[in-house]
Parts: C-alpha cells; sequence; structure tokens
C-alpha cells in the first residue's frame, strides 16, 4: 500500500466527522406532516399517457390501413407512394380523372392518418421514456419516438411534395 | 413484542411510563398518539439521517429522504412485526428510499451539477501542501463516493464509512465475502483515479 492509498484510507476515515446535525425541530416536521396526503399526480398521469397514447396511435394506424385496403386495389400496403397507387389503380379504372380525384383523396387521407398515428407513437414512446426508470424501456422508448417522428416526417413531406416520391 | 389489545398496550405504558420501549411507543402511535411516534421520531432521527447522509453525500437530500422514510414508515407501521428492531426496519425502508433516489431525475442533475473533479480539487488544494487532506478534499471525495455505481458505493460505504468488518458486510448484502473485497477494491481503484492529482 503506498502514500496514495493511505491518503485516500485517512480521507475516507474522516468522512464521518464533517457529519451534519439534524435541526433541532425535525422531529416536529415530521410530525406535522403524518396527516398529509401525497399526491402524486405526475405519475397518474404519466401512466394514463402510455396506455392512451398507443391505445389512440393503434385506432388511427387501423383506421389508415382500412382506409387504404377499402379504396385502393394495392390492398394493405403502406409504403406505397402516391405515383404507385395511380398506377396501379389505371389499370382497373379506366377514367383517369375518377382515378385521380380518388387517389389525391386516398393519399391525403392515408397520409393524415398515418402521419398522425406515428405522431402518437412517438408521444407513446416519449410517456414511455419518462415513465419508466429502466434503461432498457427508455432505450426502446428513444428508439420507437424516433422512428416514429422519421415516419411522420416521411408521410408530410409526401403530402406537400409528392413529386418527391 | 407487539401488543395485541390497546388495554394490554396501555398497561404496559403504564408501567414503564419514564422510559417506554419501541414497541410501546409504536403500540400507542398505532393508537393516534402523535407523540409517540414523534418520541420514536427523536429516538432514531440521528442515527438514520447518518445513515443516508454517508450514502447521498448531500445534507439537504438527507433531511428530505429521511423525512420520507419515516412518513413511510408511519404508513406502514401496523405491518411491523417486531422480528428485528425498529431501527433496522427503519434503516430497510431508508434503503429503498434511497434507491428510489438514485434513480430519479433530482439525482441526475445533482451528478451534472459536479465540476469535473481534478482541476477542481488541484485549485482548492494549497501547492506547498501537498499532502495536507482538508474538509474541502473530504467533501469531495464524499461527492465521489455518491456517484459511484450502487454495488461499489454500499460496498465502499459499508466497510469504510459504516466501518464494517467485510464479513459483516457480506452478510448486510448477501453477497459472498471475496465480492465484498473485489467491490470495495474496485471503488477504491476509482476513487483514487480522481483524486491522483492531488492525494
Amino acid at each position: 500500500m503506498d502514500q496514495k492509498d493511505n491518503n485516500l484510507l485517512s480521507a475516507l476515515s474522516r468522512i464521518n466527522h464533517l457529519e451534519p446535525k439534524l435541526d433541532p425541530g425535525f422531529a416536529d416536521l415530521v410530525v406535522s406532516k403524518l396527516g398529509e396526503k401525497q399526491v402524486r399526480k405526475k405519475k397518474v398521469i404519466r401512466f394514463e399517457l402510455s396506455i392512451l397514447v398507443p391505445a389512440v396511435a393503434a385506432v388511427c394506424l387501423l383506421a389508415s390501413l382500412l382506409l387504404t385496403r377499402a379504396h385502393s386495389p394495392m390492398g394493405i400496403e403502406i409504403s406505397v407512394p402516391a405515383d404507385s397507387v395511380l398506377h396501379a389503380a389505371s389499370r382497373e379504372i379506366q377514367d383517369p380523372r375518377l382515378i385521380q380525384a380518388s387517389n389525391t383523396a386516398l393519399s391525403i387521407g392515408f397520409q393524415i392518418f398515418g402521419g398522425f398515428a406515428f405522431l402518437l407513437c412517438g408521444l407513446a414512446g416519449g410517456a414511455a421514456v419518462l415513465g419508466s426508470t429502466l434503461r432498457i424501456t427508455k432505450f426502446a422508448g428513444f428508439a420507437g419516438a424516433g422512428l416514429a417522428l422519421i415516419l411522420s416526417a416521411a408521410l408530410a413531406l409526401q403530402a406537400i411534395f409528392p413529386a418527391m416520391f | 413484542m407487539l401488543f395485541r389489545s390497546n388495554t394490554q398496550m396501555a398497561k404496559a405504558v403504564a408501567r414503564n411510563i419514564e422510559n417506554p420501549t419501541d414497541s410501546e411507543l409504536i403500540c400507542a402511535a398505532l393508537a393516534g398518539e402523535a407523540d409517540s411516534f414523534r418520541e420514536l421520531v427523536l429516538r432514531h432521527q440521528d442515527y438514520l439521517f447518518g445513515v443516508i447522509w454517508r450514502r447521498v453525500a448531500d445534507e439537504s437530500v438527507a433531511k428530505d429522504l429521511a423525512q420520507e422514510t419515516f412518513l413511510r414508515s408511519y404508513k406502514a407501521l401496523a405491518s411491523f412485526r417486531g422480528d428485528a428492531s425498529f431501527r433496522t426496519w427503519l434503516v430497510s425502508i431508508s434503503m429503498n428510499v434511497i434507491s428510489s433516489y438514485f434513480s430519479s431525475r433530482r439525482y441526475k442533475e445533482w451528478v451534472r451539477s459536479i465540476p469535473y473533479e481534478p482541476t477542481l480539487l488541484a485549485l482548492t488544494i494549497p501547492s506547498h501542501e501537498e499532502k495536507l487532506v482538508t474538509d474541502q478534499l473530504i467533501r469531495q471525495l464524499h461527492l465521489r463516493i455518491a456517484k459511484l455505481k450502487p454495488i461499489y458505493r454500499e460496498a465502499v460505504v459499508l466497510c469504510h464509512l459504516e466501518e464494517l468488518s467485510y464479513e459483516e458486510a457480506a452478510l448486510r448484502l448477501g453477497i459472498p465475502v471475496g465480492t465484498v473485497c473485489s467491490r470495495v477494491n474496485k471503488a477504491l481503484a476509482l476513487l483514487r483515479k480522481n483524486f491522483e492529482k492531488v492525494l
């Protein structure tokens, strides 16, 4: 054991000498708080968010999928760009104006619901991050939130600039 | 031992009114006497505060956690069976409270607020007294202990601050003696690394 170790152990043994004293009124303070009800509103809100937000997100995703299935000959295919939908639909329906109108409505509806759903997934991830202290849950929450935000941004871009996709 | 009824408790308190035991005070507190619980707090507050302060290294946080521990103990007083002493029971509650604190945002913000140590320490130690261990240095060392990972912090607190033997620490932690030794050595190595410029 060298001098540094001796100094460290000496310092460790002196930590207890620095222990502060409690205020004389500490016991009275504790007793005065016995009747108080502790409100844990924050945790409740986080818990409700972590249940409610994913549920709404799931409903929105389902709505966007049903919308796609009901109107599109492509069936359930989330990542289909507007041009492909138009191309596929034009093979079965011959009126280009109808195809255009249908496709536009479909595309916008899908993008709105889908974007909203992904955004909510992001919020759910955020809520999971806030509500949890586990490292793995936090990592999953961050990853989910990031992915959802990227997807919602992509859908928004597709809605604004359809020519880009 | 705990009493089965308030009458039994009242008789015991009457017998021993000058110096009631913890069990008698607990029974009286369960019967609604706030003064009895106050007496319990007065008896154990300094010990409990020390236990918490050695782990969190912050006076105001230690006071808050001690208060939280007493409040939790009051709520759970009816479930105290008397298998161990009241003090031991309090300490076990405080360990849960401390654990919650170390995973809280408050602790993480506190850790971030501590500046990078070697520069600060080098400035606080007079150059002509290199081997002098000042109070400032000791406080900094205590802060470093609170920043250690839980397994290392608990080992070094038990063995060096609470001065338990390795065997006693192993019993307390429920791990082999060899594991305690390795954790303490690792903790000391980490602390030494932080302080090598000044120690």
